[in-house]
């Protein structure tokens, strides 16, 4: 009896499945349980949360076509998103809102990692973030050279972010106190995170 | 919303039309892909045992993951092949991920035993949606190849693995239940079934890219 427990304890131990054709049959059954699943009934309030989440990502991909087409201007981050916004007929309270960013005038200084990730979401890259947060915090500090720094940009044929605009930036901030320096540097930190976060390649 | 009433199955082509017209910013489109996809995924979640409200969030953030790779491009229509495995693939590794967050006091060692072996090993990104390199299957040809696979089985082994493709949260209680034998003796069948489908993918060309790339386990 007990060789018979012990053959058969030996027999459990041995037999266990490959993980992965577990998983492999996990993924089929899913997929079979998926294709055979009438489209259930669904609360009110359910359909309600589907129909807006539906909403919010085409808002979205209208603000990141937007974008595409007009690709980022030198001008500070939060008045580049009113303009895709204006651009794409989208109301940019409701979708800033869905982020997590009450006031948009405010969202740069209190909530600069939401802002990131509407601004990942939308299609700008890293570079291009960083870049226009510079210019919104140059304009907060109270330089003057933003403003021609903007009107030049603005009138470049190529309208994108140039290298220039980069370069000129880096010029401004040289001026900077130790205190806007530390800031600058903890906006940008973050603004890298979020994008690393989310797998962005160009992080 | 929702031309597919409920009642009905997502119908492979009707999903594939309306992925198109969701690539091209078609609010409509959206919003029905996204409430049938998401009704069926949080039923699916239920069955599985999650909690309603886990179950509807999940369903929901499974639906819009993938809605917003549709609309960033990332579903390959010509090389995918069918959106419902590729969508499946996706909300199974957020499942996946939802037992990972939240349940970790449940009795699912066996789960997390699995996922754990999964974490230190790269062999099973292949079925995570998005991440397919070139020369690798998409969920829809993996699903396709372990389907014939299962059917080059004997009727017996057949019978095991279906009750797990019909139904993956089967205990081996209620599987041995079904087949009228003991707990020990169908969990033994089974492991010797998926044994024996692992030598079958193993010598299918077509899986090389599914399959591990570790050598087969010492018997």
């Amino acid at each position: 009896m007990t060789d018979r427990l012990q053959k058969a304890n030996t027999v459990e131990a041995t037999d266990s499945v490959a993980p992965w054709i577990d998983d492999l049959i996990e993924l089929t059954s899913f997929c079979e349980e998926f294709r055979n699943q009438e489209i259930p009934p669904v609360t009110e309030e359910f359909r309600r949360q589907c129909r807006d989440t539906a909403d919010a990502l085409w808002e979205l991909a209208r603000l990141r076509a937007e974008h595409q087409r007009l690709e980022a201007r030198p001008m500070p981050l939060v008045s580049y998103l009113w303009q895709l916004a204006a651009a794409a007929g989208v109301s940019l309270a409701e979708v800033a809102a869905r982020f997590g960013i009450a006031d948009l005038a405010q969202a740069q200084s209190r909530n600069i990692r939401a802002l990131a990730r509407l601004s990942q979401e939308i299609g700008l890259s890293l570079t291009e973030t960083l870049q226009l947060m510079r210019i919104g915090f140059a304009e907060a500090a109270g330089v003057t050279q933003v403003a021609s720094l903007m009107m030049r940009s603005s009138g470049s044929p190529s309208r994108k972010i140039s290298a220039d605009c980069d370069h000129e930036l880096g010029r401004i901030e040289e001026n900077y106190s130790a205190q806007q320096w530390k800031k600058l540097e903890r906006l940008k930190a973050d603004i890298r995170d979020v994008f690393t976060q989310a797998g962005d390649e160009t992080a | 919303m929702g031309n597919q009433a409920p009642g009905k199955k997502i119908d492979e082509k009707r999903a594939e039309e309306l992925a198109v017209k969701i690539r091209h910013a078609d609010k409509e489109a959206l919003r029905e892909f996204l409430f049938d996809f998401a009704a069926v995924f949080q039923r699916i979640f239920q069955r599985k045992g999650l909690p309603d409200a886990d179950a509807a969030w999940l369903a929901l953030t499974c639906a819009e993951k993938v809605c917003r790779e549709i609309l960033a491009g990332k579903y390959q229509f010509q090389r995918e092949g069918g959106v419902i495995a590729w969508a499946c693939s996706i909300a199974r590794l957020e499942m996946i991920g939802w037992y990972r967050r939240t349940v970790p006091t449940r009795p699912i060692e066996e789960y997390e035993a699995r996922l754990s072996e999964k974490k230190n090993s790269a062999p099973y990104s292949h079925l995570g949606a998005g991440s397919n390199p070139e020369d690798s299957m998409t969920p829809n040809q993996t699903v396709q190849v372990v389907r014939e696979a299962v059917a080059r089985l004997s009727p017996g082994d057949q019978a095991i693995i279906n009750l797990r493709l019909l139904d993956s949260t089967l205990s081996y209680d209620e599987i041995g239940v079904r087949l009228g034998i003991k707990n020990g003796a169908a969990r033994v069948r089974y492991c010797r079934a998926s044994e024996r489908l692992r030598q079958i993918l193993e010598a299918d060309p077509r899986a090389k890219s599914i399959l591990p790339h570790t050598s087969p386990k010492p018997r």
